[in-house]
Parts: C-alpha cells; sequence; structure tokens
C-alpha cells in the first residue's frame, strides 16, 4: 500500500492542471446534486412545518349559512373517526374591489375574514406582538406577502372601497396566516375585526362562513369530504391542503426538480471527463505500468492506483461540494422564510448528506474501476518494449487528404484519430448547448408571457372589468357594453365571461371545479387545447389538465355534472392547460349556463386594448367613467406576485447557466490538456517537418471547431425535440401540461456562439502547452 | 569558400552542469555527404539539432545556407527547416495515422501550395525509393526498412538544399541498413547535401567527410576516397590512431 501510495503522490504531482480541473468538476456536481436532493426533501417542510405549529385545518368549507346549516355539518364532522377537531364559523365576505395607499390602488380579491380567536385549531402568526388579540375595528391584518409586493407597512392607511362607502383602514399587524402562505394564491386572506363586517356590508348579505375540519392525516381530506357529500346535501365549495402547499411549493419544487435533472447531466458529464482523463492517464503511463507488472504488480493492484488517485480527489471536492450546498441550501430556507416570515431551520440533514455523498463517490469509483480495466491487462513485454499501445494508433482516416491544408490534414486527423474521446467531448457540448438553449428558451418564454397569454391558458386581455352587483342599480351585460361603446376606439377585443363552480359526480368521488363561462364562441378567445375541442355546443365540457386528472376524464368521456342545483349531462370535448388555476377547472359556452339558468349574463369581461393605449391611463379613464359599478383590475400577468415569481424563476436559471460556463471551460480545457499530451510525439514529429507552434494549434483547433460544431448541433437539435417536453413534465404541477416553451433562432446563434467561444477559450488556454513540447523531445543524444 | 553550414563556438547546456557541446566549430561544404561519428552521448546528435534548426545553442553562431539561424525565433526556425532542411531520423518519425503517402504529402504541402506539383513529386519519391506499392498503408503495416524509406522520402518532398539523418540506419539489421545507406550514396551522387549522424563504422563509410566527435567537441576529420576497402582501411586507421 505504502508504494502506491508513493506512485499516486507522484503522479498526482505531475500533472496537478488536471486533477485540479477533475476535482472542480466534481465539486460543481457535488454542488448541484447535494443542493437539489436535500431542496427537494426540505422544499415541503417550511409549509407543513407551519401548518403543524399552527394547527391549521386541512379543509375549508366555505358555504352560505342559510343554505348549509352549521351545526349539522359540524355534527357529521366530529362524528367522523378521521377528524381532530372543527372549527367554529368564521363569517367572511369575497371582497372584489379595490384599496387605496397612498392614492395608489391596489387590486385584491380577498376573504375578507373576522378574526375569532381559535385557541386550538387554525391559528395565525400575528407579527406585530403590540397588535393586540384581534384587528381593533379601524384595523386591518394583512398577510405578509403585502408587505412585500406592495411595500406596505405597519401603520399605514389603507382606504377600502365599498358599495356603502369608503372606509380607512389602519395596518395594525402582517400575519402568517398557514392557508395562504402565497402571495400567487387567489384569493387571499385578510382579517377584520369581529363584527366589523356588518359595519360595511348590509346585515342580510353576511350569511357567508368558513369552517375548518381538521383531520388526525392529513391525507384523509378527499376520502372525508367524498363521504361528506354523499351523506349531506352541501351547496357550499372547499379548499383543501394539497391546493394550498401547491401553491407555496410550486415553484420551490421545480427549482429544485430543474437543479436535479441539471444536476445529474453534470455529474455525467463529470464522469466523461474522468473517463478521458484515466484512459489519457493509462495511455501515458503505459511504459511505467508494463514496468510495475514486470516488478509484480498484480492487475487489481494496478487498478488500485488509479482508485486512489481517484479517491484523493473525491474527498476534498465531496467535502467542498456538501459544505457549499449546505450553505446554498441555507440561503434558499432563509429567502423561504424571509419571504413567508416563517422561522423553519432544517433539521437531519447530516443523513441525506452522506446519501448522496455516498452515491456520488460510488458511482464514481465504479466508474473508476471499470476504466481502468484495460490498464491491468497491459502485456509487460509489450509497454516496456514498445512504449505506446499499437492497437491505438491504427485507425485509418476515411477522409481523402489532398484537398486540405496541411493544418486541417491534421486537425482532421486529430479529430478522427481520437473518434471516441471526441464523441464524447462532443457529446458534452451537445449536452451543454441543450442546457443553455433550454434554461435561455425558458427565460424567454416566461417573458414573452404577456404576448402570448392564450397559450399559458390566460385571458388574452389586459384588463378585466368586474360588474359590481351590490351597488345601486347595478349594470347588468348590455348596459356595460352600451356605455363601454365610447371606449371602442381604444380596444382591441372584448371577452365576456363569469366565474362559476361546478360539482363533477364520477364513479367512486364528487369533484369540485372553479371554472369560466363565455359569452363568445371559444375560438374567438385564442385560447388553445391539449387535446380535443372547445365547447361547441350546451352539452359540451372542456376541462382543465388537473380537474380531467382528478376526474378521470378524457375527450369524449361523458360526465355528470352538478351546475346551478341541477344535474346535467355532458361529454368532454376538450383538456386544456391553465397556470392561473394550477391547472384545476372548466370551460363552458353560455348556452350551457343558460339550459340550466336562462337569465344568465356574464359579468365579468376581459378587455383587449390597442397597442397604443397606456393601460394606467386608460384603467383610472375607466375607474372614473363607471365609478363604483365595476371593479377593473390588471391581468393576472401583470400583477405583483406573479411577476415577482417568473423573476425569481429567471435570476435561479441564469446563476445555474453561470455555473455550466464555468463546468464547459474546464471541461474543455481538461480535454485539450489530455489531447495535448497524448499527441505529445505526433507534436514534436510535426515540429520537426516544419510545422510552426500556430500551425500545431491550428490543427487542434480546427479538431476543437469540428467537435464543437457538431456538440452545438446536436444540442440544438435536442433541444428542440425533447425540450418542451422536459419543461412540461417539471411544469405539469402548475398545470402546464405543455410549456409553451419558445425557441427563437437569435437564442440558438447566441448560444451556438457562446458555447463556440467557451470552446475556443477553454482549448487556446491548455494550447499554450504546445510550446513547451521541442522537435527534439523524443530523442537526444 | 562558402559552406553550407558553419558552425562557430558552439555550446550547448541541457542543464546548467556540464555543456553537451563545448565551443565546438564546423565547416561543410556544398554537395558533401559528411558524417558526424562517435560515441553515445558525444554530441552528435545534439549538434545535429542545432545545425538543422531543431535546437538552439546556448552560445555560439550557426550559419546555414548564408542564414544565420542561431538568432532565430521559433517561428522563423520552423519555416528555414522546412523550406531547406530534410530529416531522417532513427525512429523513421512516421505518423502513425497517415498513410505512407500522406505523410510525404503532409510535409510538401507545407511547402508548396499547388498539390498537383506536390502530389506529382510525392509519386516520383516514391517510384524512386521503390515503395509505390506501399503508398495507401500505414506504418504499421509495413517493415522497419520501408518505413525509413518513407520517413527518406518525406525528407526530399522538399528538395531540401542538406539532408540531415540522425542515426538513420540505427534500428535496422545490416541488410536493411545496407539498402538505406545505398539509396543514400545515389542521392549523394546526384548532387543531394547530406549530413548524417552515426556511431556505425560501417554507416559512416557511406560518406566522404568523416568528423569524430568525443565530449562535445570535433577531435578530428577525414576525407574519405577510392574503393570501398580503400576507405574503411583509411577510416579504421584513422580511429585507431584516436583510439576510439
Amino acid at each position: 500500500m505504502r508504494n502506491v501510495l508513493l506512485i499516486v503522490k507522484e503522479s498526482i504531482k505531475q500533472r496537478k492542471t488536471q486533477y485540479l480541473l477533475l476535482l472542480l468538476t466534481l465539486f460543481l456536481s457535488t454542488l448541484m446534486f447535494t443542493l437539489a436532493v436535500n431542496l427537494l426533501s426540505v422544499v415541503s417542510q417550511p409549509f407543513d412545518e407551519n401548518f403543524e405549529r399552527l394547527v391549521a385545518s386541512n379543509l375549508l368549507l366555505f358555504f352560505d349559512s342559510e343554505a348549509d346549516n352549521y351545526q349539522q355539518i359540524a355534527d357529521w364532522f366530529r362524528d367522523q373517526p378521521e377528524v381532530q377537531t372543527v372549527s367554529q364559523p368564521v363569517p367572511y365576505w369575497l371582497f372584489n374591489h379595490k384599496f387605496v395607499h397612498d392614492e395608489e390602488q391596489i387590486n385584491v380579491t380577498a376573504y375578507l375574514t373576522e378574526y375569532i380567536l381559535q385557541p386550538n385549531q387554525d391559528k395565525i402568526r400575528v407579527l406585530n406582538p403590540e397588535a393586540g388579540d384581534t384587528p381593533g375595528m379601524n384595523e386591518v391584518w394583512l398577510p405578509y406577502h403585502f408587505s412585500i409586493n406592495y411595500n406596505l407597512e405597519v401603520g399605514d392607511t389603507l382606504k377600502f372601497q365599498f358599495s356603502s362607502g369608503s372606509f380607512d383602514f389602519i395596518i395594525s399587524s402582517f400575519v402568517v396566516d398557514p392557508h395562504f402562505l402565497s402571495g400567487l394564491f387567489n384569493p387571499t386572506r385578510i382579517f377584520v375585526s369581529p363584527g366589523a363586517l356588518a359595519v360595511f356590508q348590509p346585515f342580510e348579505s353576511l350569511n357567508t362562513i368558513m369552517v375548518g375540519i381538521r383531520t388526525h392525516e392529513l391525507n384523509d381530506t378527499a376520502s372525508i369530504y367524498s363521504r361528506f357529500l354523499s351523506e349531506i346535501d352541501f351547496s357550499g365549495s372547499k379548499l383543501e391542503y394539497s391546493l394550498f402547499k401547491a401553491a407555496f411549493n410550486g415553484i420551490y419544487s421545480l427549482f429544485s426538480s430543474a437543479i436535479l435533472v441539471i444536476g445529474f447531466l453534470v455529474f455525467l458529464i463529470t464522469l466523461i471527463g474522468l473517463y478521458g482523463t484515466l484512459i489519457s492517464q493509462v495511455l501515458e503511463d503505459y511504459r511505467q505500468i508494463g514496468i510495475l507488472k514486470a516488478l509484480g504488480f498484480t492487475p487489481n493492484s494496478i487498478r488500485v492506483i488509479y482508485l486512489t488517485k481517484v479517491l484523493v480527489i473525491i474527498l476534498p471536492s465531496l467535502l467542498l461540494g456538501i459544505v457549499v450546498a449546505h450553505y446554498s441550501l441555507m440561503l434558499i430556507v432563509d429567502y423561504m422564510n424571509h419571504s413567508s416570515r416563517l422561522s423553519y431551520q432544517p433539521k437531519n440533514l447530516l443523513g441525506a448528506y452522506v446519501i448522496s455523498g455516498t452515491c456520488i463517490s460510488a458511482v464514481t469509483l465504479i466508474t473508476t474501476w471499470l476504466t481502468t480495466y484495460k490498464a491491468g491487462k497491459i502485456s509487460p513485454r509489450e509497454a516496456i518494449q514498445i512504449g505506446i499501445s499499437v492497437k491505438s494508433s491504427s485507425i485509418k482516416s476515411p477522409i481523402k487528404y489532398s484537398s486540405l491544408s496541411p493544418e486541417a490534414i491534421m486537425g482532421t486527423q486529430f479529430t478522427v484519430g481520437r473518434l471516441l474521446s471526441n464523441l464524447i467531448l462532443g457529446f458534452s457540448f451537445a449536452i451543454f448547448s441543450f442546457l443553455l438553449l433550454f434554461i435561455f428558451s425558458v427565460g424567454y418564454s416566461l417573458d414573452s408571457v404577456k404576448s402570448h397569454k392564450p397559450d399559458w391558458g390566460l385571458l388574452d386581455a389586459d384588463l378585466q372589468v368586474g360588474l359590481n352587483q351590490s351597488v345601486f342599480l347595478p349594470l347588468d351585460k348590455s348596459d356595460f357594453l352600451n356605455l363601454f361603446s365610447s371606449f371602442a376606439s381604444q380596444t382591441d377585443k372584448i371577452i365576456p365571461f363569469s366565474y362559476a363552480e361546478l360539482k363533477i359526480l364520477t364513479e367512486n368521488d364528487i369533484v369540485e371545479a372553479r371554472g369560466i363561462i363565455y359569452d363568445l364562441k371559444l375560438e374567438e378567445t385564442g385560447f388553445t387545447n391539449l387535446s380535443g375541442s372547445h365547447p361547441d355546443d350546451e352539452n359540451d365540457i372542456s376541462l382543465g389538465i388537473g380537474t380531467a386528472r382528478e376526474a378521470q376524464m378524457s375527450v369524449g368521456d361523458t360526465i355528470q355534472i352538478l351546475i346551478e342545483g341541477t344535474l346535467k349531462s355532458m361529454r368532454v370535448c376538450g383538456i386544456y392547460q391553465d397556470i392561473s388555476a394550477f391547472g384545476q377547472g372548466f370551460r363552458l359556452h353560455t348556452q350551457s349556463m343558460r339550459s340550466v339558468n336562462p337569465l344568465f349574463q356574464p359579468n365579468q369581461f376581459g378587455i383587449a386594448l390597442n397597442e397604443s393605449v397606456h393601460l394606467s391611463s386608460f384603467k383610472e379613464e375607466l375607474e372614473s367613467f363607471f365609478g363604483e359599478k365595476v371593479s377593473v383590475e390588471n391581468s393576472l400577468e401583470l400583477r405583483t406576485a406573479f411577476l415577482s415569481t417568473i423573476q425569481s424563476i429567471k435570476a435561479g436559471t441564469f446563476v445555474v447557466s453561470l455555473f455550466f460556463v464555468v463546468i464547459l471551460m474546464i471541461l474543455v480545457s481538461n480535454d485539450m490538456n489530455i489531447h495535448v499530451n497524448r499527441d505529445k510525439l505526433v507534436i514534436t514529429k510535426l515540429k520537426a517537418i516544419g510545422f510552426t507552434n500556430l500551425q500545431v494549434k491550428y490543427a487542434f483547433l480546427i479538431k476543437n471547431t469540428l467537435v464543437t460544431i457538431t456538440g452545438v448541433l446536436l444540442g440544438i437539435f435536442l433541444t428542440v425535440v425533447a425540450g418542451k417536453s422536459l419543461i412540461s413534465k417539471l411544469t405539469i404541477g402548475m398545470g402546464l401540461a405543455e410549456f409553451p416553451l419558445e425557441i427563437p433562432l437569435f437564442l440558438i446563434v447566441l448560444v451556438g456562439v457562446v458555447v463556440m467561444a467557451l470552446g475556443y477559450l477553454g482549448a487556446l488556454n491548455s494550447l499554450r502547452s504546445i510550446h513547451s513540447i521541442k522537435p527534439t523531445d523524443s530523442k537526444a543524444d | 569558400m562558402d559552406y553550407i553550414v558553419s558552425a562557430k563556438a558552439l555550446t550547448k547546456y541541457y542543464q546548467q552542469t556540464q555543456p553537451v557541446l563545448k565551443s565546438l566549430d564546423l565547416c561543410i561544404e556544398p554537395g558533401k555527404f559528411t558524417v558526424l561519428m562517435g560515441a553515445s552521448g558525444s554530441g552528435k546528435s545534439t549538434l545535429l539539432h542545432l545545425l538543422g534548426g531543431l535546437d538552439r545553442p546556448s552560445s555560439g553562431h550557426i550559419e546555414v545556407l548564408g542564414h544565420r539561424i542561431s538568432g532565430y525565433r521559433e517561428k522563423r526556425l520552423a519555416k528555414f527547416r522546412r523550406q531547406n532542411i530534410g530529416f531522417v531520423f532513427q525512429d523513421h518519425h512516421l505518423i502513425h495515422e497517415l498513410t505512407l503517402r500522406d505523410n510525404i504529402l503532409l510535409a510538401g504541402y507545407l511547402v508548396e501550395r499547388d498539390k498537383r506539383k506536390v502530389q506529382k513529386r510525392a509519386e516520383e519519391l516514391l517510384e524512386q525509393l521503390g515503395i509505390a506499392s506501399l503508398a495507401y498503408r500505414l506504418p504499421s503495416e509495413v517493415s522497419g526498412g520501408e518505413s525509413q524509406r518513407v520517413a527518406i522520402a518525406r525528407a526530399l518532398i522538399i528538395n531540401p538544399k542538406i539532408l540531415m539523418a540522425d542515426e538513420p540506419t540505427g534500428n535496422l539489421n545490416s541488410k536493411l541498413s545496407a539498402d538505406i545507406l545505398a539509396c543514400f550514396r545515389e542521392l549523394h551522387r546526384a548532387g543531394q547535401s547530406i549530413l548524417m549522424v552515426t556511431h556505425d563504422i560501417t554507416a559512416s563509410l557511406a560518406g566522404d567527410e568523416v568528423y569524430y566527435m568525443r565530449d562535445g567537441q570535433t577531435i578530428g576529420h577525414i576525407n574519405l576516397n577510392g574503393a570501398d576497402s580503400e576507405r574503411k582501411e583509411s577510416l579504421t586507421n584513422w580511429l585507431e590512431k584516436l583510439s576510439w
């Protein structure tokens, strides 16, 4: 063993650069892989920990206490063995107007909820210790994400506009609400003082209440709710644990999954680099291996030498990778904690680190053991006498050389002569090009959401106008359109619609869905379907991909739905995607609704403006013209939470792409070092017959260009063919089964240029060593 | 007299200990077949590398074909070398992955842009050296003697002013050696200047002027004339005097 260590020490000394580069790639892949694995295991914990600590209900029922009996419902749930507790009824009112802060309007859809202190269930964390037990009569408690998204502070005054007039509320605290942690959740929940709703709403409209059901097991929610619907006639709706959690975790899960995929690819590239380095070393050490074998080393002890060398690299890179991954994880957890005011601290990470470290080192060592198989098989006689593997230099080039320059002849020869290692390098270039183009294209596609809204399932509108039914003499559709005609010259398109809720009755389950009823042919909305077509008659319905999966429906199936209290049989005509509702929902044509409710009228209008019209000015103009009779909101993709999420994803992907740039440089540099070392003898010969350093470099650069171009083209091809499926697999949980990935030509060119440039930079750095090879190196008397 | 190669006070150190060449002077006339002879470690290959521009001296001057190449930088040396000097090495130094013909063409393309001309010359050389039938084989598929003939053809493709050979028969058996030396003599008869390094007395007999080297210096030289037996006797006697 001591002999082995001596040989290893000397070998590492002689090949410092190669080992350093290998150490760096191994470090980076350990970092990404470990971070991704740990992030995936940790990502759901802050939500769950907070959910448990605040004893949150995993099922929230929303209903009209005039239509459904609280006591009957509460009693039914309390009788179920799965149920732990049932909350008191909490009055709420769906606030769909706006509030004004410092003359700036903030559009909000929120459950304006009276805060009822419940010691054992549905607690919230009040962040201002001086806020008291409940909000005061003119006070409001807001979810913490408001302070980040709208720069609000405790003490700020908000003017709430109700049908009965405007009311000023002071923000007396921000709160951590376990259900509505994410700013993406719409509507969110805002707390006011007990009894406050009666002040600004007529008493008779204060019948809506929410009730929390907490079960012993989180996963019991679906089954118990299904049983509830089959036994109790319930006209309300529900929100459940999985939806709250998905809203909070979706982005982090997507980010972690992306890092995991990328980390895996980087690790693959590291293994390729390791393979190349080891093969090149075995060739360089050919004579030495022969001597060692002559001295009595067995094939396995020769392989142990290489194994020990790799082990020497693995240990520091794993340690460093895990330490940096740990601190990166802490930074992400800090960000999660900061953005939602959680106090989560990951525990028991050691086990995960040990597992990821063991996996990486095991795969690396197995690769080393397999790669060095040939080293053990070297014949000592041949190695000592000839010094090189005879088989290694007998590949005849298929190229007809007479038409090429001397540099091109050698460049081509360097390419075909080391075909396997060049194929491996080309494959690495392909992976890098794929990853970079993929990342840039995802960023570009996220940026272009505004110009391709229907592809994302978003309404193709800049503004959304809702008719306010609680005002004196409310407008109906025709009133609104008549009045709106004075704005017609500034608008491009009006899409009338309404929100609606229905229940889908399946054989074993009842699936609730909140969807949209359109008062125009759906073809005119620009929406597309993943499969099937838009609803065309009153018996057609298209389902969001999430709802379709939940109800186990596909195109052509017949379903029973309960809508407006009427049971109706319908045909599933299409399946679509919609990021705004995490894939949940349905689309119907107005005539379906009118078949059960002839008086039905749409009360929402999506308005697309002409390009020249300024959005904010138009919005102000509209609000001033219609006053309290309508609410005007920006379309979803312009809302702060959505925009900040997109920015976070883009920032994350940018950081990841920087990793690639570093790894690519390392890989190319390492490969070129290996090739220059392998071809030292050829370089000597070329110099002896009159090649200048520059000509030898040209030859290597020609080889590099051929390999890089092949790799880049393959990478682009892979992105075009497989990019969309890959990102769609990652985003399907967010309701995007077919991510609208755009790969514009300029990005393809940009990635091609960047990868080629990095390839040249990495190569040029290593090619400097050509200067030190002399034409007399092979023999001197 | 104009010398094709001249060296003055030539010194070469590889490490800062003992010099391999010690203030060596040498002049070679054009059209001659000059042999540098000496035991292993005498510095003859180092001298050949310096005179051929493969390496640069630690001090002293080298003039080849009227060019003071000892002052040339690496790039200029490479260009000078490929236009004027053909090299043949002990280990033929062919590129394993190229066919014999491509090995020859590669050197020709470095100097002559007219590829047809180079190809025509290569065909002639392959024919002249008796290896035309092997043109499309790889170096690993032919014998040592055949490889060395290819190396000579590669050196000649540029029509060098001087052909330098470093132990060209060192790796060959006596029959193949004689073959290669006959080839050299034929080239010399056709007017080719040759400078050859060898430690083999039989190989030295091919030349018409022999320099003997010891400890990095030339300690004498002899002109060989007449029939083979006469040349052999003169050389043997001379070498005995030098106690070689």
